[in-house]
């Protein structure tokens, strides 16, 4: 999967591309990692418009970055999400931890 | 410097085993003269060293023949080989090689080139020597790996219980993807006759998930034969997981309380694929959507425990299954999906949906071959009800009961009634008192419909005739959650007394709610095999446990005598 970081004022948004599973892990936490320390940032979007696949480690790395960013008093929301993907976060019930769209 | 070598000279000219023994040991080597092959082969079993310089034409045995002799004696360590030979052609050059040589030097010798090659050698050996040890290693680390694998497996399927004998009204399958199971399904009994069934998908598959669905086998097991409600082991199972794992791991779970007397079934499903109740012609009566988070995710504030429930009136089949049936993927990409797993499940076949349903993701996509753990259960609901107790004549129990004079009283208000699980704790206490396993369960069964009885009739004030009407049981169940929510004033007072009637040791137990009472005659008077299933069913079956049962007042307070000996 790529990452691309855009960060825009308070706003940094990780755009994900491409299958969402294990073999994402560094890159992802990388990308979060980049979004976390950058001061300005107060909230982390999620851009699932290009992944066509996510796996249950997906679902364990976004429970990560939520756990980031409560601690440090960020916002995450999920965007984008269509399809498959929409189906695995229903089912999860992730809407019940992330703002989801 | 270079390490030194041990290296065989093999001649049968001394003039040339003094020259090329003479520079070997100027550049910092040793070396064994041999005059012929077969000396070489003999001087190479008893000295093993580290390179052998061969001559061709010898007495006795020529330098190809030692050469292939050597090699055999060398097995898999290999040993540089390089010819000295006179023979200049091609076709001895390609011969020395075939035969097992490394290298191939024409005399006379160019002794600048014999001691690069000499080096070029050692540099190999050493490399070649470096790969076997590492491939040894591997090899022994492999071998370990495998036994610890072995003792693992052995483990967890002892601890999950693997090898349970399957209730004969469960149906199950479990395909790993790896040696371990991510995936696991466990059934158990609670000490009323209820069943539990746990179908739980642990994140990612192999040991690591494995391991992870050990405390919720234990605490599953654990709680129900101790006869907690599904609401509070689930309760229990998510915080046990949250404490234990990572954040990134979880258990996505569905459980099922299956009550085969009042023919209801009771789900909580967390991040499980939806599951269905399918009647024996294959219609889908009722379906259970994911309704929370998986296990592990949530606080035990934001936690929601409520359970769904349903009551069947044809005979049928509960399905529970894991995403990897429905992710499961053909050689042509396409996934089993929802559709398939329902079209399998509304065939009517005598063997049941659950064979055809397996059948059916077979031919898809081959089973064997999956790349994620696959489990499926199906629970057979039939309308007669199983499992229920046999009463037996009372067999005089061998060892006297030792007698005691404890005595145990509570006072349940709204606060508790709405979320205390009170029987298990109760039961635990009898468990102090050394009855057996057939007395707690009976005692677990009497306590649990008296106290049932005094809740929903009693403080609640719901008509249990409601039940029985069609349709009834649904706004019943509604209508029992509104009012205990709501509750604001009532109480129920549960008391437990070891007492002695007429010399026979007794528990005497007294339950008294704050409810109107009823016209307990008539129930007390029924007959339980004429009782086929009317309201009261519950006070018939405790009678016929009992010495005695009796409603003293206006049928708001019970006592029942249940005899220990």
């Amino acid at each position: 999967m790529q990452i691309t970081v855009e960060k825009k004022g308070e706003t940094a948004r990780l755009v994900l591309n491409g299958r969402f599973d294990f073999s994402s892990h560094r890159e992802f936490r990388n990308a979060c990692d980049e979004a976390l320390q950058t001061p300005e940032i107060k909230e982390i979007e999620a851009n699932f418009s290009r992944v066509d696949y996510l796996d249950s480690s997906a679902l364990g790395m976004l429970l990560l970055l939520r756990e980031k960013a409560q601690n440090a008093n960020l916002k995450v929301s999920l965007t984008n999400c269509t399809g498959l993907v929409q189906q695995v976060l229903d089912v999860a019930n992730f809407q019940r931890l992330f703002t989801i769209s | 410097m270079d390490k030194p070598l041990n290296i065989l000279v093999v001649d049968d000219t001394e003039p040339n085993l003094a020259l090329i023994s003479a520079f070997i040991s100027r550049l910092g080597h040793t070396t064994i003269l041999a005059r012929n092959g077969q000396e070489a082969v003999d001087f190479y079993r008893d000295s093993v060293p580290d390179m052998v310089l061969m001559d061709v034409m010898m007495p006795v045995m020529d330098g190809y023949q030692a050469t292939a002799e050597i090699r055999k004696l060398a097995g898999n360590k290999w040993v540089p080989v390089i010819f000295l030979s006179a023979k200049a052609q091609d076709s001895d050059l390609v011969r020395g090689l075939q035969v097992g040589g490394d290298d191939y030097l024409t005399k006379p010798i160019n002794l600048p080139i014999l001691q690069a090659k000499i080096r070029a050698m050692q540099r190999i050996a050493e490399m070649q020597r470096d790969i076997a040890e590492k491939a040894e290693q591997l090899e022994l680390y492999h071998a370990e790996n495998e036994r610890e694998q072995n003792l693992a497996k052995h483990l967890l399927e002892r601890i999950i219980r693997a090898h349970k004998p399957n209730d004969p009204m469960v149906e199950q399958l479990v395909l790993p993807a790896t040696r371990f199971s991510g995936d696991i399904i466990a059934t158990e009994f609670t000490p009323n006759n209820i069943l539990h069934v746990i179908l739980a998908d642990s994140a990612g598959h192999g040991l690591s998930a494995a391991l992870n669905v050990l405390p919720v086998v234990e605490v599953f097991y654990g709680m129900t034969k101790k006869g907690y409600s599904l609401s509070t082991i689930v309760r229990e199972l998510n915080s046990k997981i949250k404490q234990l794992m990572p954040t990134e791991r979880f258990v996505a779970a569905a459980l099922a309380a299956i009550n085969f007397s009042e023919r209801t079934i009771e789900v909580w499903n967390g991040g499980m694929p939806t599951a269905y109740f399918v009647d024996d012609k294959g219609k889908i009566m009722r379906e259970w959507r994911a309704a929370h988070p998986p296990m592990g995710i949530m606080n035990n504030v934001d936690f929601l425990s409520k359970t769904e429930t349903f009551q069947w009136n044809e005979p049928g089949r509960l399905f529970l299954y894991s995403d990897g049936l429905v992710e499961a993927e053909n050689d042509a990409g396409e996934r089993f999906g929802t559709d398939r797993v329902l079209q399998a499940l509304k065939e009517e076949c005598d063997q049941g949906q659950f064979w055809y349903l397996i059948a059916a993701a077979n031919q898809f996509m081959g089973l064997d071959s999956a790349t994620d753990d696959i489990s499926i259960a199906a629970i057979h609901c039939p309308m007669a009800p199983v499992g229920e107790v046999i009463v037996q004549p009372e067999q005089p129990s061998a060892t006297p009961v030792e007698p005691s004079e404890s005595r145990l009283a509570l006072k349940l208000s709204p606060l508790e009634l709405k979320s205390f699980d009170v029987l298990p704790w109760l039961i635990t206490w009898l468990n102090q008192l050394h009855f057996n396993q057939r007395q707690c369960q009976e005692m677990f069964l009497i306590l649990s419909e008296l106290y049932n009885n005094a809740l929903d009739h009693g403080v609640l004030a719901l008509e249990s005739g409601l039940k029985h009407q069609e349709d009834g049981f649904g706004r019943y169940l509604d209508m029992r959650e509104e009012r205990l929510v709501g509750l604001q004033h009532g109480a129920i007072e549960i008391e437990l007394e070891r007492v002695q009637e007429n010399q026979v040791p007794c528990l005497k137990l007294r339950i008294r709610d704050s409810g109107k009472g009823f016209h307990a005659d008539a129930i007390l008077n029924t007959d339980i095999s004429s009782s086929t299933r009317p309201a009261g069913r519950g006070i018939v079956l405790v009678k016929t446990l009992c010495a005695e049962v009796k409603y003293p007042g206006c049928g708001n307070e019970v006592i029942a005598l249940y005899r220990l000996q």
